[in-house]
């Protein structure tokens, strides 16, 4: 009897040791599990953009190549034939002509320089030679001289030279994005002052643009950009997730600023 | 004050754990109001066990008449079974609706059905903690098994997680105590004052498990 009691207690201590272990186990494994089935779906996830990331990649580059050959045969193609039609042209003598010719000459000759120049301007615009040759703040100073001259846009640029970016590719989206936001601020914002700062600071390079226009909300701006009209915002959305960098739209009553934040780059 | 008052008194400040964090933290889940409403009717019930456990031998007429604290442990078992059923129902637990509502009528009708023909109220009653523990695990495990089924997943343990959590090591654990308490209580008195010991330790886990999710998620 006695040896049946002390089995008993002991059976029972047995059976709560059991309980907590298989407790325990059951407990570790469960966590385990969540863990695995956690790292899975970052796994799934971080495929998924990088997938995403390099479709956005490849369009941007096919935009950019494309631009790029549009660029040339403008210049070289129409350019020459139009600078070809004014070699021609030059070689008439407006002696030999009738008043009302000479008059139609001198307009043609008017006409044709200011195709040249339309169409250089055109070609420098789609083509990235100035950014390759002297980076990325000369370009956007470049720029922001050109849009203002002869119109009655004042332009003015604060840039920050400390600073360089990892790859040439990277200044090509940063000038494009900065190049679309000034068209939409001309074209749809009606802006008559128009500024940019840029900024070096914690890796990253923060550049405001300032206008008197129009100006886009962010709400605007996340419902424009999923539209098939959609001001180019997609592009900009597009090439922003491929720098990754984050773009804010400040609009106020009398002043409305874009920032764009871009990191990884390297301050001198 | 030595170890042995220190865990006597578990059941006690155990409860007061939760409570003031409750107070401090204030989460507004509505699943947490049965949690809650068993901590605040648990902390009375077992204030009211553990003082007249203190004064066993000197006891009123009607604290002699009634048992002494036995009921009061039976009251205990059965208010947590409903509230943690009610808790569950309400952080969905994947289980048939009919099951949902028949299921306390069940429990209900073996209770009575326990305490008319089978035990006195008077006593403890191991049947009854039996059936707690029972159904409480398998709550725990069908909500454990539906987690691990699901298609998210997530890297944390959120407040309702953490008590399932709690409660399963609580009940797993003191499952063989609530089977066995009659028997040991009759014939090992000194083993069944030992093993509840065991059944405080982890009633102390269960009040810091429920204390911690009211604090907010774990990271895993």
């Amino acid at each position: 009897m006695h040896l049946l009691d002390v089995n008993i207690t002991i059976l029972v201590s047995i059976f709560i040791a059991v309980m907590f272990l298989l407790i325990i186990s059951f407990l570790l494994t469960f966590i385990f599990n969540q863990r695995r089935k956690f790292r899975y779906k970052q796994d799934i996830q971080h495929l998924h953009e990088q997938q995403q990331n390099q479709l956005i990649e490849a369009a941007v580059r096919s935009e950019e190549m494309e631009r790029h050959r549009i660029s040339e045969e403008l210049h070289d193609e129409v350019g020459a034939l139009l600078s070809a039609t004014k070699l021609y042209m030059g070689h008439i003598v407006p002696d030999d002509l009738d008043e009302k010719s000479k008059g139609l000459l001198f307009k043609t000759l008017e006409l044709l320089d200011d195709s040249i120049i339309r169409v250089r301007s055109i070609s420098h615009n789609l083509h990235s030679a100035i950014l390759k040759e002297l980076g990325l703040n000369e370009a956007i100073r470049s720029f922001f001289q050109k849009i203002g001259q002869g119109t009655s846009l004042a332009t003015t640029a604060n840039l920050d030279n400390n600073y360089e970016t990892d790859s040439p590719e990277n200044e090509i989206s940063i000038y494009r994005i900065i190049q679309e936001l000034c068209n939409n601020i001309i074209k749809h914002g009606k802006a008559t002052i128009l500024q940019i700062d840029s900024i070096a600071q914690n890796n990253e390079v923060v550049f405001t643009i300032r206008h008197n226009g129009n100006g886009l909300s962010q709400e605007a701006f996340e419902r424009l950009r999923f539209q098939s009209d959609g001001l180019g915002l997609k592009n900009i959305q597009n090439r922003i997730i491929l720098l990754k960098g984050k773009i804010q739209f400040d609009s106020l009553p009398d002043n409305h600023a874009v920032v764009l934040k871009i990191p990884l780059i390297k301050t001198i | 004050m030595n170890y042995s008052v220190i865990l006597k008194w578990s059941e006690v400040w155990a409860v007061i754990i939760p409570v003031l964090i409750y107070l401090y933290k204030k989460p507004n889940e509505k699943y947490i109001k049965p949690v809650i409403w068993y901590l605040v009717i648990a902390l009375i019930l077992n204030i009211i066990c553990d003082i007249i456990g203190e004064n066993y031998y000197n006891e009123p007429k009607f604290i002699v008449a009634i048992n002494y604290n036995l009921p009061f442990y039976n009251l205990h078992s059965i208010i947590r079974l409903f509230l943690f059923i009610n808790f569950f129902h309400l952080i969905n637990v994947p289980a048939n609706k009919f099951i949902k509502k028949i299921l306390p009528i069940v429990i209900a009708a073996l209770v009575v059905f326990n305490f008319l023909f089978l035990d006195s109220f008077k006593n403890f009653s191991s049947k009854i903690f039996t059936i707690e523990s029972i159904v409480l695990i398998v709550y725990c495990i069908i909500y454990f098994l539906a987690i691990l089924g699901a298609d998210d997943a997530s890297n944390n343990f959120n407040s309702s997680l953490i008590i399932v959590t709690g409660l399963a090591v609580y009940e797993s654990v003191c499952f063989p105590i609530f089977l066995f308490y009659d028997l040991l209580s009759k014939k090992f008195q000194d083993y069944a004052i030992d093993i509840w010991d065991v059944h405080n330790i982890m009633y102390i886990i269960l009040c810091l498990f429920i204390a911690r999710a009211f604090y907010g998620r774990i990271k895993i």
